[in-house]
């Protein structure tokens, strides 16, 4: 009789269920298991891709901010002046002044227009460029250049900050930000 | 031993727990795999290439005191009118050389490049790229020399 009691006693032990114990062992091996594949996703996925039109703004910003460095250069005694939200092309449908960092870089020394032979004008028609500047301590003199444009009805801004220095110092054309 | 459906014993969690590993494994090395292609992800995304045009120009226009434009591109010049770096132009691609006239590509699939001074200050450089997808961004930025004036 004990040998058969035996085995069945064994099987009841083997058919219940799995304890709490065991259920949170194995989801913490299963949890452990899984750290490599989410950290290998995680190191090998592309940085935040940006918009084309983000990254066009950024490249009209970069401009701007190597015009500026270059006539500090030429001339150290310049200090950009602030100017509103201006077109960076000129365009039939708009009588605002084209910003003044975009004036006559067009391929025949004129400003960018619709007829323009670079076919810039479609994919910069959207920007405008405003400039703001600060007076700040230490004979330095912050400009902050923003790109501005539409996406979905909302207004986006890009910007580059620089420090310059308000001195005439030749070999100094400021500190990039 | 009836094992009832669904059961899963110990050693088949850690079975399934090894298998995972190793498939993460083989993900990294095909994902490492993938980003040493540079040229293939170019093709997909032309901001890659831009960005090669952004780093290169920006490092050698630190170093460089003078622009010189040639027909199908430009160098930089640095001290002793030496070329630091030319560009040019190629089969509608960008090639960079450096002083050991060796050549490296930027970026291929150019309808159209410019390269020219602007129109008042000879040391800033204004460079324009269109590639052949007109559909693709346009490439429109800046370059101020940062080396020594002469």
């Amino acid at each position: 009789m004990a040998n058969h009691t035996e085995p069945e006693t064994q099987q009841k032990k083997r058919k219940q269920p799995a304890n709490i114990l065991e259920l949170l062992l194995a989801l913490s091996i299963l949890s452990v298991s899984m750290y490599p594949l989410v950290y290998i996703f995680r190191i090998s996925q592309v940085p935040r891709q940006k918009t084309q039109t983000e990254y066009l703004a950024t490249l009209l910003a970069h401009h701007v901010i190597e015009t500026i460095v270059a006539r500090k250069s030429v001339n150290p005694t310049f200090l950009p002046f602030m100017s509103e939200a201006e077109p960076v092309v000129q365009s039939s449908d708009s009588v605002a002044p084209v910003s003044y960092y975009f004036r006559g870089i067009g391929e025949d020394g004129e400003n960018i227009r619709e007829n323009d032979t670079t076919q810039l004008f479609w994919h910069l028609k959207q920007f405008n460029c405003q400039i703001d500047t600060y007076y700040l301590e230490g004979a330095l003199y912050k400009v902050i250049v923003y790109i501005s444009y539409l996406n979905e009805g909302r207004k986006m801004r890009v910007f580059f900050e620089r420090l310059l220095p308000q001195s005439a110092d030749k070999n100094d054309i400021g500190e990039e930000f | 031993m009836k094992r009832r459906r669904g059961e899963l014993s110990l050693d088949g969690i850690i079975i399934l727990a090894f298998i995972t590993v190793i498939v993460a494994t083989g993900l990294a090395m095909l994902q490492f795999h993938l980003s040493r292609q540079i040229e293939q992800r170019v093709d997909q995304d032309i901001t890659l290439g831009y960005n090669l045009v952004l780093i290169n120009l920006r490092q050698d226009t630190r170093l460089g005191n003078r622009f010189e434009i040639t027909e199908n591109g430009f160098a930089i010049i640095g001290d002793n009118n030496k070329p630091i770096a030319v560009y040019r132009l190629l089969e509608k691609s960008l090639y960079r050389f450096d002083e050991s006239e060796k050549g490296q590509l930027i970026i291929n699939n150019l309808e159209k490049a410019s390269f020219k001074l602007h129109p008042e200050l000879k040391n800033l450089l204004l460079v324009t790229l269109l590639p052949v997808d007109h559909m693709q961004l346009p490439f429109f930025t800046s370059f101020a020399l940062r080396g020594r004036q002469s």
